[in-house]
């Protein structure tokens, strides 16, 4: 199991669209993704979880991965928060 | 692959224009009510079967969204369509799938039940972001939980809203519904039910957007997608026109909308009143906000900044807040310090004009999800009566008011007032509410205006009993005029008789007008009699010192009573109440009054103009 810090950068947040993407990105995974928040611990793989972050710009998240290939999915999805879902910071 | 589509007939339909202007644009037909599961617990053998209707729903869920998608992406391109995307994968969500179906093994619950309950949720958290898109975000849930519940409760297919901008067409609308759909680009709606003062009808006005209600059976000849003409100016309904009629419309639409009574405008030089009648009788002017979403209270800001002295003072302010409205948006009662919030934004925003709050008015037909369902909701627990029921609540309310009057132009107003021991004790709480204030040392108006609706016929006959006790007092014609007249304007079988000019109505208010001058007190009018053309003249009659009406009425208002003669009005008024025993004598009497002076034009009734009854012309 992994944990990394990421914060949100793109100024929109984390909306329904990089919402989407994550989940999308997180399913090709075997391995267990969660996103925590203040406390607050939601599966990384579902939509309306993601969304119910409701993820500001400049908050900051912990991903938890843990699986078989926890390492190649935490790099994509660090990877992915670090371009700032790839819209305009 | 989809299909051009066979053109269809052209039809028309005649209803009642409940706001002017024009609309062109594709029909949204929408399913009113909003579904919701009852609880129960299930027969361990029902369990199986429950899963697979749930399991079907999603797949059936899952294949309509779909068949959305790609006619959106198909009119309005991939960005705006990616947002069906979204709902397919929200409704694939593993996750919440898989609670559910938990729920209806483990916990035995319907899949109905467990479906409202889990969206719900989800949905709630979504509502509580502070970000705004998060926020609009709750109703894709709730569409989906729409969409699952239909299936499960085997209801009429339904298809999703689509991010065009459309006519929304349906068999009746609630203001809630009207509220959801303003966020989206509504051009205009056309609904079987309802009448000229349902609260769509007054919703549609206060938003200027063009509407028509009491169409009786057009919504089922309309599907989603068919071009229609809303006829706001003559109380028409055109579904796929001819491209000839089409383009004449579309000249008128580009006529109305910059044109005539704008023109006319209202007096904005310093120092002079913003109305006035011929022989310079100032009737002061202020607007209804009829809903409390930002776009109304822009609105209406806008305008009374338009018509600020050139020193940028503002005058024209708020003559009724429906504060019920905040919690049509809030969807509970919203705390003390969150309506604090919402009243204070509001004082700061109209500064130096007044703004009039009007204690919460729920029950009637402003239903209220989860308040106890009555045989006569009219009849019945509504408005001050909830309010002196239910202490906590109407204290906390009577706080968050006074505090936000503490610059001195806020105006407290209670509804629904029927006797004068109410009044009294309504005044007893606010007695409180200001010594609790006093003792946390928090700040308030001492002299904070304090009045009362007269909309209840007991209240207008025994006005003089209570004006001893108010500061002002308001007049709400429409609740007046129903319970004068036993009809229920929002029920279209009776509409015609909803008759705000019959003259049992038009005595109640001259004599609450009567009885306020008798007292020295000011009086108001805050129901729709305010915008209707045909009744200007009798409230100028009458002596009314303020007409309050919702934003888009104010110019027009403001230009008829220029036109007007205190002293003339004064002498039809007394004619007409001793003479006239119909509203359409009445009517009669006034035509004849504005066509001796050559007013008929302005007056007229065009945006009035009913098409009572079921008439379809199949052209």
């Amino acid at each position: 199991m992994i944990r990394r810090t990421v914060t949100i950068k793109n100024r929109a947040g984390l909306h329904t669209r990089p919402a989407a993407a994550i989940v999308k990105l997180a399913s090709k995974f075997e391995s267990e993704f969660f996103i925590i928040k203040e406390g607050f611990r939601i599966n990384g793989k579902s939509i309306i979880g993601v969304m119910t972050l409701a993820a500001a710009q400049g908050s900051q998240l912990e991903l938890e991965c843990d699986g078989p290939d926890e390492e190649q999915a935490m790099k994509e999805l660090v990877d992915y928060f670090d371009k700032g879902f790839e819209e305009e910071m | 692959m989809i299909r051009p589509k066979e053109p269809k007939e052209t039809l028309r339909f005649s209803g009642i224009a409940a706001s002017r202007g024009i609309a062109i644009g594709p029909a949204y037909r929408y399913f009113r009510a909003l579904l919701y599961a009852e609880d129960h617990e299930l027969a361990l053998s029902d369990v199986g079967h429950e899963i697979e209707q749930f399991d079907s729903a999603v797949r059936k869920a899952r294949q309509e969204i779909e068949k959305v998608r790609r006619v959106a992406e198909q009119k309005v391109g991939t960005p705006a369509s990616s947002i069906f995307e979204a709902q397919m994968m929200m409704v694939s969500d593993e996750f919440i799938l898989s609670t559910i179906r938990q729920r209806i093994k483990q916990e035995r619950k319907p899949a109905a039940f467990a479906v409202d309950t889990e969206f719900s949720a989800h949905k709630k958290m979504l509502e509580a972001s502070e970000s705004p898109v998060m926020r609009e975000r709750a109703d894709d849930v709730e569409d989906i939980k729409q969409r699952l519940l239909r299936y499960l409760l085997d209801r009429q297919k339904w298809l999703s809203k689509l991010e065009v901008p459309s006519i929304l067409v349906a068999e009746s609308l609630t203001p809630a519904d009207a509220i959801l759909f303003t966020q989206s680009s509504m051009l205009g709606f056309a609904i079987d039910g309802g009448g000229l003062t349902s609260h769509v009808a007054i919703l549609a006005r206060s938003l200027g957007i063009p509407a028509l209600v009491a169409l009786h059976s057009a919504a089922e000849h309309i599907e989603t997608g068919d071009t229609l003409i809303l006829d706001g100016e003559r109380g028409e309904l055109i579904v796929c026109p001819d491209p000839e009629t089409q383009r004449g419309y579309e000249q008128e639409q580009s006529f109305v909308l910059g044109s005539g009574v704008e023109a006319l405008g209202l007096i904005v030089e310093p120092g002079e009143p913003l109305a006035r009648t011929a022989d310079a009788r100032e009737v002061k002017l202020l607007m209804n906000l009829e809903f409390g979403s930002e776009v109304a209270v822009l609105e209406a800001e806008r305008l009374s900044e338009a018509t600020a002295t050139a020193d940028g003072k503002k005058r024209l302010g708020l003559g009724l807040v429906r504060t019920e409205h905040f919690l049509l948006l809030h969807d509970d009662f919203p705390t003390e310090d969150e309506q604090n919030e919402l009243y204070l934004n509001l004082a700061e925003r109209f500064y130096p004009a007044w703004v009039t709050l009007r204690t919460f008015d729920v029950g009637g037909d402003k239903v209220l999800s989860g308040t106890y369902r009555e045989d006569n909701p009219f009849l019945g627990w509504r408005g001050l009566r909830i309010s002196l029921d239910e202490p906590d609540l109407f204290l906390g309310q009577l706080r968050a008011i006074l505090r936000a009057s503490a610059r001195g132009n806020v105006k407290l107003m209670f509804p629904m007032v029927t006797t004068a021991d109410e009044l009294e004790r309504a005044l007893a709480f606010l007695q409180e509410a200001r010594n609790m204030l006093h003792a946390t040392g928090d700040a308030y108006d001492e002299h904070m205006p304090v009045g009362i609706m007269v909309e209840v016929p007991s209240a207008a006959i025994m006005a003089d009993s209570f004006i001893p006790m108010v500061d002002y007092v308001s007049i709400g014609s429409n609740d007046l005029t129903q319970y004068t007249l036993a009809v229920d304007r929002g029920n279209d079988l009776i509409a015609p008789l909803y008759q705000e000019l019959h003259p049992a109505v038009l005595k109640l208010i001259r004599g609450t007008v009567e009885a306020s001058k008798r007292g020295g007190k000011p009086i108001s009018i805050c129901g729709e009699l305010g915008s209707y053309p045909l009744a200007t003249p009798l409230l100028v009659g009458f002596g009314i010192d303020e007409i309050s009406v919702s934003p888009t009425a104010v110019r027009s208002l403001a230009a008829r009573l220029r036109l007007l003669n205190y002293t003339e009005c004064k002498e039809l008024t007394d004619r007409l109440l001793a003479e006239c025993v119909s509203p359409e004598e009445v009517k009669r009497q006034i035509l004849q009054f504005l066509s001796e002076r050559h007013l008929i034009d302005v007056f007229s009734e065009t945006t009035l103009r009913s098409g009572f009854g079921a008439r379809l012309i199949k052209k």
